[in-house]
């Protein structure tokens, strides 16, 4: 594995600092980025539509670290309408939350881990991608494709 | 930074799952689990482009009125016109609804002719065989879409409908099953089981050939769009193995069919299949259970001489919202031009350009309390949560300081 430069990861953020992450700057980011201290998720201007070449490249510069731990879920916020079928199609979703079980948003901010996708604005965005079926140690739970399967807009895919 | 949870107005789904993120100052910082409609809902009303003062045309120009003149001015036009019609009652909350249907029956007493746009559709959709969206949600394992494509005009609507129990997730195959029945392609159409082509028969001809295979009637003598024989079985075991399968569609249904027509079939799909077969009607306002329910307590019930089938001559349009408008375009295209046209809206547009006077009004669930009724007749609280202007009065109020 070679060196993770922390100035490569920085030029792929946002350059926000806007401490949305919990972090004093971008830089501070980057740096737990390399040290695998951080997940990319944790910044929601890299979730977003602007930064979608910039996040696929830190998650490809990052593997090494990321291993497995890459999704490949890429949703198309210009196509996404937000109507939550993501969220109540998701198997994992659905068995941890009540609200989800039941045909509705899980509640805010998020109390369960389990959780992988939130609607803000409009736009479903993942937030927490611990728990996705796709990064299972089991062949056919990684194979999971249901959230772009049943996506009305085709607006996830997995690429 | 505050989070509180809010009810939404958008659409008549009524979604209760919303959240607000707001700072100390106030300042809306973002809204989770709300659609895009009502996304686009909140943050309209909530941007610079909302009208903040009542506006009258005058030589082409927009004149700024105080709401106490715009109030004037259409207690004189409602005295003037003899024949109103109301646009968009579906729209607003229900006190709101009940201060507008009493001043209609004011205005019925001074032999006024009086119309309410939409109130004979909703009549005649509480049919024998309608269902709730709760019972569709909790019930259904079969849906047809009948033209309709909620994907646009209620995005919260399919998932509800069909990802209501997770128990089937894993397997990713749903439970229930989806036949959609329209002219031309949409965004649902890929997810569906069945897809049939109905422009070259209509809505009574293709449920007449339901019965007739529910009724093992020779597949020779079925025709149901374009399906194939194994689409016809496939679609008689569907249809034969459904216990509880929900017909979804926009009101007013397809090409003009009649409510009672509907009932009929309904009641011949029932006597045919081993299960049953409702109707949930896709209303298009977020408030149109509402309507009906204070049309009903201040008007009394539906009259031909009230709202008869064609009236488009009345000589002034009050019109709730021009959201409400761009979503009946298709029913209105002629209508509104001819009329002098009195807009409560809170957004410029090419309604409030031809209006003699746009009047804003305080929004339910965000600017004034108010109640709104679900489609499963469940009562709904809409609560204040960003105080509006002084001057933009709630439409309960602009209706009670009318003076007839």
């Amino acid at each position: 594995m070679g060196t993770i430069s922390v100035m490569k990861i920085y030029q792929l953020t946002p350059k926000t600092n806007c401490k949305e992450c919990g972090r004093s700057s971008c830089m501070a980011f980057a740096a737990d980025l390399a040290k695998g201290n951080a997940k990319i998720e944790e910044c929601p201007y890299l979730l977003g539509s602007t930064f979608t070449q910039q996040k696929k490249e830190l998650e490809e510069y990052l593997a090494p670290l990321l291993g497995d731990r890459v999704t490949h879920i890429d949703i198309d916020e210009e196509k996404c309408d937000g109507c939550a079928v993501c969220i109540l199609a998701c198997p994992v979703e659905a068995r941890y939350s009540d609200n989800v079980m039941s045909g509705k948003c899980p509640k805010y901010p998020l109390q369960d881990e389990h959780l992988i996708f939130q609607i803000y604005e409009g736009k479903a965005k993942l937030v927490k991608i611990d728990h996705c079926r796709r990064l299972e140690n089991d062949a056919e739970a990684r194979n999971c494709s249901i959230c772009q399967s049943y996506c009305p807009q085709e607006a996830i895919k997995i690429y | 930074m505050n989070t509180r949870q809010i009810q939404c107005f958008g659409c008549s789904l009524l979604c209760d799952d919303l959240y607000i993120e707001f700072d100390t100052n106030g300042i809306l910082h973002t809204i989770v689990n709300s659609c895009f409609r009502g996304t686009r809902f909140i943050k309209n009303y909530l941007s610079d482009q909302r009208i903040r003062q009542s506006i009258q045309k005058q030589m082409g120009l927009d004149m700024l009125l105080s709401t106490e003149e715009a109030i004037s001015i259409l207690e004189q036009e409602l005295l003037k016109a003899q024949s109103i019609k109301f646009y968009g009652i579906g729209a607003i909350s229900y006190q709101d609804q009940l201060a507008v249907m009493q001043k209609i029956v004011e205005l019925k007493k001074k032999n006024k002719t009086v119309y309410v746009d939409g109130i004979k559709e909703i009549f005649d959709f509480f049919i024998l065989f309608q269902t709730t969206i709760g019972q569709a949600i909790n019930n259904a394992d079969l849906f047809l879409f009948w033209e309709c494509d909620p994907t646009h005009s209620h995005p919260k609507l399919f998932g509800k409908l069909l990802f209501s129990r997770g128990m089937f997730r894993l397997s990713g195959k749903e439970m229930k099953k989806l036949i959609i029945v329209q002219k031309q392609d949409s965004d649902l159409t890929r997810l569906k089981d069945i897809l049939i082509d109905r422009s070259s028969q209509t809505t009574s001809q293709i449920i007449k050939n339901f019965i007739n295979l529910l009724e093992n009637k020779s597949l020779d003598t079925i025709t149901i769009g374009n399906l194939s024989r194994d689409n016809l079985r496939e679609l008689k075991a569907f249809l034969e193995a459904t216990e509880y399968g929900v017909l979804v569609c926009n009101t007013p249904l397809g090409d003009y069919f009649q409510p009672d027509e509907l009932n009929r079939y309904l009641a011949r799909l029932n006597a045919s299949g081993k299960g049953r077969f409702v109707f949930l009607p896709l209303t298009p306002t977020s408030n149109y259970f509402g309507m009906y329910a204070a049309y009903t307590k201040i008007v009394g019930n539906y009259s031909e001489s009230v709202t008869p089938l064609k009236d488009g001559y009345a000589d002034l349009a009050i019109i709730f919202g021009g959201e409400y408008l761009r979503d009946e375009f298709s029913r209105h295209p002629l209508e509104i031009p001819e009329k002098k046209v009195i807009l409560f809206d809170n957004l410029k547009s090419n309604y409030s350009n031809h209006a003699r006077i746009t009047i804003p009004y305080a929004i339910p669930g965000i600017e004034c309390d108010g109640t709104a009724i679900r489609m499963d007749n469940v009562n709904v609280d809409l609560s204040l949560w960003n105080s509006p202007n002084e001057n933009i009065y709630t439409i309960q109020k602009i209706f009670n300081k009318i003076s007839l």
